[in-house]
């Protein structure tokens, strides 16, 4: 049971900061394996995991090396651009129809909005590749060099991931324009929810496995400054994102409340409760990436030590 | 305690009191000090608190780590955290020395 404890509260440490974990996790490590901790000991790794991410602290987030810190914050961008992509992806969803499109010929704020979110989502794009391709190409090196299965494994995550996410929704695509007249409710429900949460499964891995691969990774610092110059397009590009989505849903609020109140998806938010919280949720993420851009441009200006 | 106040060495946590109490005897590593205040308060510290409260004492500069022997790394006191801790233990003396004899005249006028 103890091993069983030890072995929980070592996942648990991996909840903590990279940079703190690169000043304490060998020695609360060795504390785990010398007393291995009840459930209380467990729920304390937790707090103490949010309080460190809460409130970092100089003594050991100004001591990670800048390439830590490099890496931290460009992996911490991505996540944010993984969280605005879904948003994109609903509100590509929820305004495909053609009333949408016909609205955006009326008043030239949506089109325009919408345009935007399109720009800003080709720049983000391109800045991905810019600062993540040289990134992956260095990990897949460094797998192919030292035969580390578990690198080439968490490489090829996201894209089966995708996978897994893309079969269904095609097959469901396929399967909702053959069929004779619509669902059930109960029906929609069954087949919907399932497949939010593969959705969400893939977006949370495609989230993290970045993180695990330049956590087993090393890459040079040379291509994680490149990455992290990538961020300020990237920062930008979630900028843009969210400046539209916000003038498009307060446009559409005001000019199209027939558009606002449509019910198209089985849980029954309308189309703009789902574009608000959507936007909510890119405006958050839109801040927490210039945080953790600010971050990278810092280290990356930082001297090696 | 807000967050504020967990900044402020003059108002620490029970933790960072006990760490600090448990560090004045000598220096020690993770394992030693939760042993250590178990014996000393009857207190078990998870990983998670006793880690928390190290890198807030180390922060405050109150405590230094000192070279790893192995994958274990001893902390001491400084002497900064020596005059605080100090300060500390002579309110909580005076706060436990006057609440136990109102506690006592209360007992005996009952």
């Amino acid at each position: 049971m103890s091993r069983v404890r030890s072995a929980i509260a070592t996942l648990l440490v991996g909840l903590y900061p990279q940079a703190w974990r690169e000043r304490y996790e060998a020695e609360m490590r060795a504390l785990i394996e010398d007393d291995p901790p009840g459930l209380g000991g467990l729920a304390s790794l937790v707090a103490g995991a949010l309080d460190a991410h809460a409130r970092p602290r100089a003594a050991w987030s100004e001591q990670a090396s800048p390439l830590t810190r490099m890496r931290v914050s460009v992996v911490g961008m991505f996540s944010c651009w993984i969280a605005v992509s879904v948003v994109g992806a609903v509100f590509q969803k929820e305004t495909e129809e053609g009333a949408f499109g016909l609205a955006g010929a009326r008043h030239h704020v949506l089109a325009i909005a919408h345009g935007a979110v399109i720009g800003g989502a080709v720049l983000g794009a391109l800045a991905i590749a810019i600062g993540g391709v040289p990134l992956v190409w260095e990990a897949i090196g460094e797998a192919r060099a030292r035969r580390d299965w578990r690198l080439v494994g968490l490489l090829v995550l996201p894209a089966v991931a995708i996978v897994c996410f893309a079969a269904p929704t095609s097959l469901l695509r396929t399967l909702t324009r053959s069929t004779v007249g619509r669902p059930d409710h109960m029906a929609s429900l069954a087949i919907f929810i399932p497949w939010l949460l593969v959705g969400l499964a893939c977006a949370a891995t495609c989230a993290l496995a970045p993180r695990m691969v330049l956590g087993r990774a090393e890459v040079s610092r040379g291509s994680l400054a490149r990455a992290s110059l990538a961020s300020v397009a990237l920062a930008v590009a979630m900028c843009v994102i969210s400046l539209a989505l916000v003038v498009y849903v307060v446009a559409l609020a005001s000019v199209g409340p027939g558009l606002w109140r449509l019910t198209g998806g089985p849980l029954g938010p309308s189309t703009g409760t789902m574009l608000a919280a959507g936007t909510a949720v890119a405006v958050a993420s839109t801040v927490l990436a210039l945080v953790s851009c600010r971050r990278a441009m810092r280290a990356a200006a930082l001297p090696v030590r | 305690m807000t967050a504020h106040d967990d900044d402020n060495p003059d108002r620490w946590s029970a933790p960072a009191l006990l760490v600090l109490s448990s560090l004045a005897g000598g220096s020690k590593h993770g394992y030693a000090m939760v042993a250590d205040i178990v014996e000393m308060a009857g207190v078990h510290l998870g990983p998670g608190t006793l880690y928390g409260a190290l890198a807030r004492l180390e922060d405050q500069r109150l405590i230094e780590s000192l070279p790893a022997q192995g994958r274990r790394r001893p902390y001491r006191i400084t002497a900064a955290g020596m005059r605080v801790l100090e300060a500390q233990l002579t309110t909580i003396e005076a706060v436990a020395r006057t609440g136990l004899s109102r506690l006592r005249a209360a007992g005996s006028a009952a």
